[in-house]
């Protein structure tokens, strides 16, 4: 488990080192009057897939904002009780663009489409839509599981000042 | 009409349930779409795709994070705050405008709020309180003064205002650069009269010694600023490119150059017994082992991984708002509040009030980029029609924001300082008061005076012959 963790995280951040370099490879190839042609279609599926995966990684740590002024000011089973409301809501959300995608990417197949500079189909190329989502779907489920046994209560959504703080003060003690 | 109050409800419902706010934008315009238009899950979730690859301004936003989180991890801020203080400590109050300066200087390398609260105030509060500074005055200096984060270029909430509305993220840039100068001169001008009156200490004139010493200490981060704008303004690379090019230099800069993280922490970069030539051959074999080791290196890794986390989450919500923003127009909701103002003669002026009163009722309860993807798509039709021109209803917006950090419930920049103070919410609403005043004056300026935002992007538009 452990490692799967681990690799998340390392694939997570190696696409967004990935991204920066290609672009800084363009603009230094353009610089000598050469180009990469497929750079910016590159970068744009890099950055797809990193939002996509990334997404799913934030529901396990929490990471995404969300309002919890009102939620604050229920009593625990009560918050447990939203938090399982709302974890399915996402849970549909979820399947709801799976599906989508799905319905969309059968069709890209049968026609063969590919993307544009890249010797690629489109449906595989846009096939995170399904699998992050779904991915993402699990996480929910988690949270839900955590919530009907009183292991997690809430979303567990934390706030961006907090997060500003805590950076800050492990750059202090280096 | 019942799509959209349904809509809204729906949205707020969800919000308020405490799921995260990307998925309460996309759920509630996904049901909205489903029950109201014959849109199919298929071509919501293509659009879905279409916004994850075709916005490349919006690329821009992971990169300026990354650079950023460098630059907060790797020193800079520290030595920033030394050069504004050799510069300007020795005016009487003159501490609390160095921190000022500082976050102008720190704002012009990040693009957030928060941050520059976090990374300025963390040190300067400490500093003025011990030099006799009273400490609520410290604490409202920093959280007003850190809001300019979003406000000099680059900006976030600039980048997802030029998404939303599809105007040049570059001229938002520039058009951004007169009033972030001219609210931190405000900002200044206004400590130097309270620390006449209340007789605030002055440090002692450090010597040009001194001055030219930090510069040299800060250069790292003052170089990037002209960098960046000489890249953006010359029209060499466009902003998103010139994000990538400064993540890098930032990179370079805090684990080579300032060496605070990274595999090279503890290494000088002249050892006691070693000749000046074996340094910097040393030096040149160092770059190399530097770019290596970084990869798996503990700090950097974390850096990288932090910033990969916070990019994440804006650009989900980003990608979902753009759904939002398709069912307003699906259901030509801007068109309609648009044929009321312009049918109830509502003039421009009149029209900005409205904005100003919205977007700072808004600011008080959201944060600063749902807000810019909610509102964006709305305002910006009906302003268009008023002839108010885009780029400076960008600049208003994100003044508004500025004072949204400052106000409660949800102002980020006050929970900030309040974490670094160790003071309770209330009192730090209370020292960041009287600054309040002060900003909403500079917005009425901001508003009525569109010159101020737009001096620049005309002086470059002319410079480069398109006038």
């Amino acid at each position: 488990m452990k490692f799967i963790a681990r690799l998340e995280e390392n694939i997570l951040s190696l696409l967004l080192v990935a991204m920066t370099l290609v672009v800084f490879i363009e603009v230094a190839a353009r610089l000598m009057n050469t180009g990469v042609l497929w750079a910016q279609e590159l970068t744009l599926l890099l950055s797809a897939w990193m939002v996509m995966f990334g997404a799913s990684y934030c529901v396990k740590k929490g990471a995404h904002i969300g309002v919890d002024l009102v939620t604050n000011m229920l009593n625990d089973n009560a918050k447990r009780i939203v938090a399982i409301v709302a974890g399915a809501l996402c849970i549909v959300y979820c399947w709801l663009i799976a599906w989508g995608g799905w319905v969309y990417l059968v069709k890209f197949k049968k026609i063969g489409l590919e993307l544009e500079d890249i010797p690629l189909e489109k449906w595989q190329a846009y096939s995170f839509i399904i699998i992050a989502t779904l991915l993402m779907s699990v996480r929910f489920a988690i949270i839900i599981k955590g919530n009907i046994t009183g292991e997690i209560i809430g979303m567990k959504l934390t706030d961006e000042a907090e997060e500003a703080l805590e950076l800050q003060e492990e750059g202090d003690v280096k | 009409m019942s799509s959209t109050i349904v809509l809204f409800l729906l949205l707020f419902a969800l919000m308020f349930s405490g799921m995260p706010i990307a998925i309460s934008l996309g759920l509630s315009s996904i049901l909205t779409m489903l029950f109201f238009t014959d849109t199919s899950m298929a071509s919501i979730a293509l659009k879905m795709i279409d916004t994850l690859t075709e916005h490349y301004t919006l690329l821009a936003i992971p990169f300026f994070i990354l650079s950023s989180a460098f630059l907060s991890n790797g020193g800079v801020a520290g030595r920033m705050i030394r050069f504004a203080v050799a510069c300007v400590g020795h005016i009487r109050g003159g501490l609390a405008m160095a921190s000022v300066m500082a976050c102008m200087l720190f704002a012009a390398v990040s693009g957030s709020s928060p941050a520059t609260v976090a990374a300025i105030g963390s040190i300067v509060i400490v500093g003025m309180v011990k030099s006799g500074y009273p400490k609520p005055f410290a604490a409202g200096v920093i959280s007003t003064a850190g809001t300019l984060g979003i406000l000099i270029p680059p900006s976030i909430v600039m980048l997802i205002y030029a998404a939303a509305t599809e105007v040049s993220a570059a001229r938002m840039f520039m058009a951004g650069l007169v009033p972030g100068l001219a609210m931190g001169c405000f900002l200044i001008l206004a400590i130097y009269i309270v620390a006449r009156i209340k007789k605030f200490p002055a440090e002692k004139f450090p010597g040009f010694g001194e001055i030219v010493q930090s510069f040299g200490g800060a250069s790292g981060g003052l170089f990037m600023i002209l960098f960046v704008l000489y890249i953006i303004y010359g029209g060499i690379a466009s902003p998103t490119e010139a994000a990538s090019i400064s993540a890098i230099y930032a990179f370079i800069m805090a684990v080579f150059v300032y060496r605070d993280i990274g595999p090279l922490k503890n290494t000088p970069w002249k050892k006691p017994d070693e000749s000046t030539g074996g340094a910097a051959f040393r030096g040149v074999i160092d770059f190399v082992v530097v770019m290596v080791k970084s990869s798996t290196d503990k700090d950097v890794k974390k850096v990288v991984l932090e910033a990969a986390k916070v990019s994440i989450m804006l650009l989900f919500i980003i990608s979902n708002a753009m759904l939002f923003a398709h069912i307003l127009t699906l259901e030509r909701i801007p068109h309609f509040i648009a044929s009321l103002i312009v049918n109830a003669e509502l003039p421009a002026w009149g029209f900005l009030i409205v904005v100003n009163i919205v977007l700072l009722i808004a600011g008080n309860f959201m944060e600063p980029s749902a807000i810019i993807l909610i509102m964006a798509p709305i305002l910006f039709p009906i302003a268009m029609q008023l002839g108010i021109d885009p780029i400076h209803l960008g600049i208003i917006m994100v003044v508004n924001m500025e004072i949204g950090m400052i106000t409660p419930p949800v102002g980020l920049n006050l929970f900030v300082t309040a974490g670094i103070t160790k003071e309770s919410m209330g009192w730090v609403i209370k020292s960041a008061a009287p600054w309040l005043l002060l900003m909403l004056a500079f917005l009425a300026l901001i508003t009525y005076v569109p010159q101020i935002s737009l001096f620049v992007p005309e002086l470059v538009d002319s410079l480069r012959g398109y006038k």
